[in-house]
């Protein structure tokens, strides 16, 4: 590896949960995670050179990651998927934390993907000025928006 | 505490434990990271290559069957050549994918909003496919019913039988896909309304 690629695998390794939290709010099973993860790590890799580090590294992986939860083709899946270094399956594990995470995947996965996308920045405890940038919205658009979905939440669990 | 706030505490603490679960976690090893570099510039160059031979092959291959197999009119080949290159020529501008740069930079709306156009654009060309290769498909019988070919009548009523279950199986996917398409890019384009109405 020369130091570029050392530099991306040390990036990708320390933003790995951001990452795969991404992924995971906008799949439905393991292999979804895991060909939205790779398809992320490729997209982060080609966009790499051309990142401005002065800029935060957290909100450019949110971009492309975001940006690639809604824009492949889930009809493609990779035919050479690497699975994830995972001795956990959030989809399938019946602890109790994971009984806990499932909760909040099914909460976040019945909203549409752009209010998934602004509950998931939200909970990440970004600005809703950070937010905006990211999903291209005004701040003031992003608290109209969270006041919204807080009330869909509070529906979903009257339900 | 209202409701709201504890729902939304609660999905902090959630969040919370997701996180907790992740960074004890691997995900990422070496053999993930030297895939994700080896692709680096191969998988899109690769796609575009490929589908361009393909292309040219058709090309190649259709008028070599419909003129010297079949024995087709001159202008028959030259329309379905015309077609092969209109439809590469639209594949390549129009329906190509959201390219890395656009992903890197672009905010999540600019994005939906080329997704959306991009299935509609999908959508579309089948509007114009379907009936061209019905048209198409009709000529070509009558022209082999009616010139010297090759092919034996015997050979030619199997061939047509066969072409017509394609064409009802080819209408019906089309059809599938192009309300599917249809109704995945009104969704997106209903979010992206109703998102920036505010």
């Amino acid at each position: 590896m020369n130091t570029e690629e050392r530099l991306f695998a040390q990036t990708v390794t320390e933003h790995k949960s951001t990452i795969y939290t991404v992924c995971y709010m906008f799949s439905n099973d393991t292999d979804e995670v895991n060909d939205l993860f790779q398809e992320v790590l490729i997209n982060l890799w080609k966009g790499f050179e051309g990142f401005e580090h002065r800029s935060n590294i957290k909100t450019w992986i949110y971009r492309v990651a975001l940006n690639t939860c809604i824009s492949l083709d889930r009809k493609r899946r990779r035919s050479s998927t690497v699975p994830l270094a995972m001795d956990i399956n959030l989809f399938e594990d019946r602890d109790e934390d994971t009984r806990q995470v499932d909760m909040l995947h099914k909460r976040i996965s019945k909203l549409q993907p752009f209010d998934r996308a602004i509950v998931l920045l939200w909970l990440e405890d970004l600005n809703y000025d950070e937010i905006g940038q990211i999903v291209g919205i005004t701040a003031k658009n992003v608290s109209v928006r969270l006041f919204r979905i807080r009330e869909q939440l509070k529906n979903m669990s009257n339900d | 505490m209202n409701t709201n706030d504890f729902e939304l505490e609660n999905m902090r603490q959630q969040m919370a434990t997701l996180k907790s679960k992740l960074e004890q976690q691997e995900i990422i090893n070496d053999r993930l990271i030297r895939d994700s570099l080896n692709t680096k510039l191969g998988k899109v160059k690769r796609q575009k290559w490929t589908k361009l031979i393909l292309i040219l092959f058709a090309m190649l291959y259709v008028p070599a069957i419909l003129y010297w197999m079949l024995n087709l009119p001159a202008w028959f080949c030259i329309v379905s050549l015309l077609y092969f290159a209109f439809a590469a020529f639209y594949d390549f501008y129009y329906m190509n994918g959201i390219n890395n740069g656009d992903l890197s930079r672009e905010q999540m709306l600019d994005t939906s909003r080329r997704v959306a156009r991009m299935k509609k654009m999908n959508a579309r060309w089948l509007w114009f496919s379907i009936p061209f290769s019905i048209v198409w498909i009709a000529t070509m019988a009558y022209l082999m019913f009616t010139t010297d070919s090759l092919i034996t009548r015997a050979n030619l009523e199997g061939a047509l039988y066969g072409g017509a279950i394609g064409l009802i199986i080819g209408l019906a996917i089309g059809a599938y896909v192009y309300t599917r398409q249809q109704r995945q890019a009104q969704a997106i384009i209903d979010q992206i309304d109703e998102i920036t109405k505010d």
